[in-house]
């Protein structure tokens, strides 16, 4: 028996509906269909934290009393007032991304035996984009498994403009939501999350071509980036390749320069690149390895920060940087951590860097490194992964060589110990890298500057012909 | 309750458009006739709620107008990710535009909403984002959307403050123009060429209706005239700049299937006519 006149469905027709009608506009197309259904299984493309309000809004009361939608309990846990309050309202279906359990599905079977009826997102988690991500299969197991429910798929378009991904603040903006007939499906798991996916990437396809567009950005540069232990010579490397690449090239290392088929352009100061430098030779005169840290962590941010600077201001074909701030980081945490990375979680750590997983996914690592707590927390994971990485393979006992002869102060890791550890730490992000879109090559640095900067530019172009082409 | 005849006629034009509103809902109308009809309802709710209660009360009706087209208008387009805040700024510049009305100050309103997208909107556009792609195309359509949507339903509400009449006859004129046009329509005839004959065909219907309500408009004779045949005139042109302009956010194309841009498309007219009365009134009377 289904109660009516609870509370909460007062709050959902009273308060939740008109807020939601008033701020953000709904605009629901075949909403008729859902009355043909007693008992479903709503499928949606999912972008936003509006879509359920948005879905619960096409409901009746009874649908509503009815119906649970499948949330992610690890994300909403950690705000416990919003937990309390999704819980009271929605009755969701919690299930923890983090931990592979059984009981979420055994608690979707009993509430579709009970008659209830189920809302599920099958991407996962919220897009970035209006972009349908591909479907878990998960869904396809609950339909294969309830074949005689049918499946209403529902496009929403217009949560991802009103409150997107990374967004705190929403904007009032109409929102679409376009409810298809109901469905039934047959075959295997795998066919029916194909069959969903294609049918809403087609819904999203027809919505989209009616859009106004704007002209392409254009493309992005090509970010080239030279990695090594200290005195491999990445910096004169990527200096050399800065201006004898035919090409608009853009070198950041311990300077800023800009080339245009070898000539140095004027480029205007730019304060972050001052910063960066005046930190960067505080780092350089620390005498202790622990007071090396802070200045060095500061200064890699700010590196990647220029790195976007001179995207927007100057839009040069290619970048190229002497070391990365994301893999430097990457590397270095490996070479203060008492227990060594391995690679999974090194390419867990580049992803969380990145923005690409949420802390919360890795709270393993995190607890290892609490500066990555407070550098997701201050949202800073946002580093550039780099197109293309050279690693520069010297031997500590090189390196230390060179660094002696060049008479300059020498840094409290620059002895072969840290150097080998560091070296250590560079062959294993490069080995990490192998599963993420970034090409990396190993060049021996051992050979003289020149041959080794040849060599490279070979090898950048015959790569940047190949990249052409596949586009 | 004020019983004379001039705000009795404002209760019974509103009472007959919710009539029709409502005879919309039952009886199968094309899906512009539907939209005109909840438009021109809000207006008259505007009017209406300005006599019967305060023009307080009407400013916020009218702020509402707004914020349903802007909100609606504002998801037509194509933002990045970075325009947000100034996307939020351009909702705020109905606040604005409500204290301006409440001052009785148009001064400041012309003076301010320009200043507003010329600086404020920009501002908050160059602080939103990182990126400098598409800037120039971000500050002209938010300002686009707050110079049609706010600065227009702005300036009628100034004229309603002068005297109701006079924002009523400038929304009657528009719609009459709008009705006739519709009424004498032809696929075959290119907008500009067959179709400005349709709403020439409306001016003596315009001219007639300022004539009559002249009494209550405070206008002379010859200004009457004027703004009857005028207001035909710019909303063929209204027209035809919206017909641009709803092509490129996609209202045209899938205008009954999708149900969007209604709002844009019915009001388009008034709100660029509304400006051009506001500034012929201010230099003629």
């Amino acid at each position: 028996m289904v109660t009516l006149f609870s509370i909460r469905i007062m709050l959902h027709l009273l308060i939740i509906r008109p807020l939601v009608s008033i701020f953000f506009g709904v605009n629901a197309i075949g909403v008729d269909h859902l009355s043909r259904v007693d008992q479903f299984i709503m499928i949606s493309n999912h972008n936003s934290h509006i879509d359920t309000l948005l879905l619960f809004h096409i409901l009746s009361p009874v649908k509503i009393a009815k119906t649970r939608v499948v949330a992610a309990a690890d994300y909403f846990v950690k705000h416990p007032w919003l937990y309390r309050l999704v819980t009271y309202l929605f009755d969701p279906i919690w299930i923890d991304r983090n931990r592979k359990s059984c009981s979420v599905f055994t608690e979707m079977v009993a509430h579709l035996k009970n008659n209830g009826s189920i809302i599920m997102y099958p991407e996962g988690t919220r897009g970035t984009s209006a972009e349908i991500q591909k479907f878990k299969e998960g869904i396809g197991l609950l339909i294969h498994k309830y074949s005689r429910i049918p499946v209403v798929p529902v496009y929403l378009e217009g949560p991802e403009r009103s409150l997107p991904k990374n967004c705190c603040i929403p904007l009032p903006l109409v929102n679409f939501i376009t409810v298809s007939p109901p469905q039934k499906f047959s075959g295997d798991k795998t066919e029916i999350a194909h069959h969903l996916f294609y049918y809403l990437q087609k819904r999203a396809k027809e919505e989209r071509q009616f859009r106004q567009r704007r002209k392409n950005n254009g493309e992005t540069p090509w970010c080239v980036a030279v990695i090594g232990i200290d005195g491999s010579g990445k910096s004169t490397l990527a200096k050399n390749l800065a201006i004898r690449f035919p090409d608009n090239c853009c070198f950041i290392g311990d300077s800023l320069e800009f080339y245009d088929r070898g000539v140095q352009q004027v480029s205007q100061p730019y304060i972050t690149n001052e910063l960066r430098r005046w930190i960067g030779r505080k780092a350089k005169t620390a005498e202790k390895l622990s007071s090396y840290k802070f200045p060095k962590i500061t200064e890699l941010f700010l590196r990647d920060h220029l790195l976007r600077e001179v995207d927007r201001w100057y839009r040069p074909n290619i970048i190229f940087q002497d070391g990365s701030p994301l893999l430097n980081l990457v590397a270095w945490a490996n070479l203060y951590s008492q227990t060594k990375l391995d690679t999974d979680q090194m390419t867990n750590a580049i992803e969380l860097l990145q923005g690409c997983k949420s802390p919360s996914a890795l709270d393993h690592i995190v607890k290892r490194f609490p500066e990555l707590r407070v550098i997701c927390s201050l949202n800073l994971n946002q580093l550039r992964l780099p197109d293309e990485v050279i690693f520069l393979d010297v031997p500590p006992e090189v390196c230390v060589f060179r660094i002696s002869s060049r008479g300059a102060h020498i840094q409290p890791h620059e002895n072969i110990t840290h150097l080998t550890q560091l070296r250590g730490a560079y062959q294993l992000v490069c080995e990490s890298l192998q599963s993420t879109p970034c090409n990396v090559t190993i060049f021996d640095g051992d050979n003289n500057s020149h041959k080794t900067a040849e060599q490279t530019i070979k090898y950048l172009q015959s790569r940047l012909e190949r990249t052409h082409a596949q586009n | 309750m004020d019983w004379q005849l001039n705000t009795v006629s404002i209760y019974l034009l509103f009472l007959a458009q919710t009539l029709f509103a409502v005879s919309t809902l039952i009886v199968e109308y094309p899906a512009r006739v539907k939209a005109y009809s909840k438009h021109l309802w809000l207006y008259l709710l505007f009017f209406t709620i300005g006599e019967l209660f305060s023009f307080r009360w009407a400013s916020v009706v009218l702020s509402l107008i707004c914020f349903i087209a802007l909100r609606e208008y504002f998801s037509l387009i194509a933002i990045r990710t970075g325009d947000r805040l100034a996307i939020l700024g351009g909702f705020l510049s109905i606040p604005l535009m409500m204290a301006t009305l409440l001052m009785h100050n148009h001064h400041i309103f012309i003076a301010a909403i320009p200043l507003y997208v010329f600086f404020f909107i920009p501002f908050l556009v160059a602080i939103g984002g990182d990126e400098s792609v598409g800037t120039v195309f971000s500050i002209g359509v938010i300002g686009v959307g707050i110079f049609l949507f706010v600065f227009g339903n702005g300036l009628l509400g100034f004229l309603t403050l002068c005297t109701p009449w006079l924002g009523i006859i400038v929304v009657i004129n528009v719609s009459l123009s709008d009705a006739i046009a519709f009424c004498l329509y032809s696929t075959r005839k290119p907008l500009f060429q067959g179709n400005l004959l349709q709403y020439l065909a409306a001016i003596p219907v315009t001219v007639a209706s300022s004539i009559l309500v002249s009494e209550w408009t405070f206008l002379a004779l010859h200004v009457s005239i004027i703004i009857g045949t005028i207001i035909p005139l710019l909303v063929a042109a209204s027209r035809l700049i919206m017909f641009h302009i709803e092509s490129d956010l996609g209202i045209a194309q899938n205008y009954n299937s999708l149900r969007r841009g209604r709002l844009i498309n019915s009001s388009s007219s008034l709100v660029l006519v509304t400006p051009i009365v506001f500034f012929a009134l201010n230099y003629l009377t």
